[in-house]
């Protein structure tokens, strides 16, 4: 498969709930693709949704979400499936081995009573990649590659035994076992030293070139955003509100929110005062009657509360949703 | 060494009294072991000193196991130094009990990083806000409503949250609060211990225009306890790096943004990640290895094992704190000019 075919394809994803206030609409139409190789940042303060996101895709939400829209994951050798479509019997097999998942948390997604080695192995076990009698070796080869020192006596440790940074580094072992298609990291970082971190984000981006990855991380942080993303959707109250690639999203951004996000990033050089965002965001009760950002946006006018901005096309690769993207 | 200190800081330090102040401050933990094994000792503190002056602002920087938070602890007199002392107003913190005590920590005040954990779910913000009048048993019912009034003004929330219950109010509303609550003895130190780690950005910068504030309108002085080197260069007047419980370095703030002399800081600078596609990380800016234990510190310099620069004689001589120009200590043998081969030149900046 060529490097820049399509790996992930998210159409009109919306996901909401019930709650005894009115339907939450968590996600209102979210569509992005990710190619193969490639690393989209989905970037948010809390409540924006990219969580959502992540767990709809792993279809690990709660019963009660309702979901709708498609998202296709498609791999080079078998036909494109539409993850929303599947039973989650079928979700099973795609699981770790098409679609994959890293946590913020290690601790909480490690098993704390099992040997790591044998973590990994079950990870292999499960669909069967690796002929049995393989899977220990397998199994440390992984450990080796996410840069873990010792692979061999590693394994037998129990994850209370390893600082936070090598549990991570287990849990990306863990998640890369089956070669997936797509990888969606959520916060993986955000628990860790900067100086872990840093070790970290360069495995990410090691490990997806080798493989040829595609890439949904998902993280609070523009500065990491810089370092590891070739595209990045910025979201904001169940929407994506701007896409383009990294470059351009820091050098000209087009939505008032992310400019908004670019100003409130600590630059030492200038010191003092940051500029902050006044107001918080709304509560996402019922449809959108207009642009969620409208009660906190600095250019807003009356427009902006009863009309709800579509997605103009700034260029080829950088969309943005506001009524007056032009004029800023 | 002490000539060249009394040459340089003689001057500001004669005019303004330290508010706060450690000298040679050691915490120790004892660390219990397996049954038959004799317990170790968890070293959190090391030989640490410096002087906090009424108004400023000193970032305390560190990665997990760095100490900084048992810094904090100490400064707030909630547990004695090992060995050391700390003073407020030149009185030391372990010698005080009982009244005296409890007049002293009116003056000190603690932030922590969660909100929902400083907050009692099940009171009203009022009820919350009014417990530091009930335990100093402070004005009447009125005067302490009119208190409650100000302190929410000075934190920009309106009075209509009394009523309300933390988990009807937002991560930032709740930190706001929290600071409210902590500015009603009118302290004169704040330790604010990762205050802001847990906001998003936006609400982050807003918290941090607030302290910035308070400093101004109040006179505070604030230890400000954070592992985000970003947010620390861009609020506080000094900085204080540490690493494995022992001071790597104490600088301005100009000398933080510079990127800092120490190797340590050097790579802290280069690895927080730069809101700038153009300048990624490279391979060979990485720390190698982990954090080693507490429990058992590397000889020598504490960061030897981890420095791109170590030299033979790092895992054997404990490096001390030089004095470099503009108020800038620095304990690295790079910079040490009996101890180091060659003349010292400062890393350029990443």
């Amino acid at each position: 498969m060529s490097h820049d075919a399509i790996a992930l394809d998210v159409k009109q994803l919306s996901v909401r709930f019930a709650s005894s206030n009115g339907q939450i609409h968590a996600l209102t139409d979210v569509t992005m693709q990710v190619r193969r190789g490639e690393t989209l940042a989905l970037v948010g303060e809390s409540g924006s949704g990219k969580s959502v996101t992540s767990l709809s895709l792993m279809r690990l939400l709660d019963n009660r979400a309702q979901l709708a829209g498609q998202a296709w994951v498609h791999a080079d050798d078998t036909p494109g499936v539409d993850l929303l479509s599947l039973s989650e019997k079928q979700m099973l097999q795609m699981r770790g081995n098409r679609i994959s998942m890293v946590f913020q948390e290690p601790m909480t997604s490690l098993n704390p009573v099992q040997r790591i080695g044998k973590q990994v192995e079950e990870a292999l076990t499960i669909h069967a990649k690796v002929k049995r009698g393989e899977t220990r070796t397998r199994a440390i080869e992984l450990l080796g590659k996410v840069g873990i020192s010792d692979p061999a006596s590693r394994a037998r440790q129990y994850p209370h035994q390893l600082s936070g940074g090598m549990r991570q580094r287990v849990m990306i072992a863990i998640a890369l076992a089956c070669e997936p298609t797509v990888l969606l990291a959520d916060e993986p970082t955000t628990a860790l030293d900067v100086t872990i971190q840093a070790q970290i984000l360069h495995l990410i981006r090691k490990l997806q070139r080798e493989a040829g990855m595609a890439v949904v991380f998902i993280t609070h942080d523009m500065g990491v955003v810089a370092q590891i993303a070739d595209r990045v959707a910025v979201m904001y109250g169940g929407q994506i509100v701007e896409t383009a690639p990294t470059a351009e999203l820091f050098a000209a951004p087009k939505h008032p929110y992310t400019k908004a996000l670019l100003d409130s990033i600590p630059r030492p050089a200038e010191g003092g005062v940051l500029r902050g965002i006044p107001g918080q965001i709304e509560a996402i009760v019922g449809a959108p009657k207009g642009c969620r950002f409208a009660n906190r946006c600095p250019r807003a006018e009356s427009r902006c509360s009863i009309e709800v901005p579509v997605e103009s096309r700034v260029n080829d690769v950088h969309s943005v949703r506001c009524h007056f993207w032009e004029k800023s | 060494m002490n000539g060249m200190k009394a040459h340089d800081q003689a001057a500001d330090e004669a005019a303004v009294q330290p508010i706060l102040s450690f000298d040679r401050v050691c915490r120790e933990f004892p660390v219990k072991q397996a049954f038959l094994q004799s317990p170790k000792v968890l070293h959190a503190l090391t030989d640490v000193s410096f002087d906090v002056r009424p108004g400023e602002i000193i970032g305390i920087v560190g990665e997990s196991g760095s100490g900084k938070s048992t810094l904090g602890r100490l400064a707030l007199g909630m547990m004695p130094p090992t060995s050391g002392t700390v003073r407020y107003q030149g009185q030391d913190l372990a010698g005080l009990h009982g009244r005296k005590l409890r007049e002293v920590r009116r003056d000190l005040q603690l932030i922590f990083q969660d909100p929902n954990a400083s907050l009692n779910g099940r009171m009203t913000i009022e009820q919350s806000m009014l417990e530091p009048f009930v335990l100093h048993k402070l004005g009447n019912r009125a005067e302490q409503r009119a208190a409650i009034a100000r302190l929410l003004d000075v934190v920009s929330l309106p009075t209509s949250v009394l009523q309300r219950y933390p988990h009807e109010l937002s991560g930032g509303q709740k930190q706001r609060v929290v600071i409210a609550r902590a500015l009603t003895l009118s302290p004169k130190v704040l330790v604010a211990d990762e205050a802001v780690a847990a906001l998003d950005v936006s609400v982050k910068a807003q918290i941090v225009n607030l302290l910035l504030d308070l400093r101004q309108s109040l006179g505070l002085a604030i230890l400000f306890v954070s592992h985000d080197l970003p947010i620390v260069q861009g609020m506080c007047d000094r900085v204080l790096v540490l690493y494995l419980g022992r001071v790597m370095e104490l600088s301005s703030r100009k000398g933080i943004q510079d990127g800092g002399l120490h190797p340590y800081t050097q790579a802290l600078t280069r690895s927080s990640p730069v809101p700038d596609p153009a300048r990624r990380l490279a391979a060979e800016d990485l720390l190698k290895g982990e954090v080693p234990s507490p429990l058992s510190p590397p000889s020598g310099c504490v960061f030897h094992t981890r420095c791109p620069r170590a030299m033979p004689q790092c895992s054997s001589i404990v490096p001390p704190l030089v004095h470099m120009p503009g108020h800038h200590d620095v304990a690295c043998l790079l910079y040490d000019a009996q101890r180091a081969p060659a003349v010292a030149v400062p890393l350029a900046s990443a």
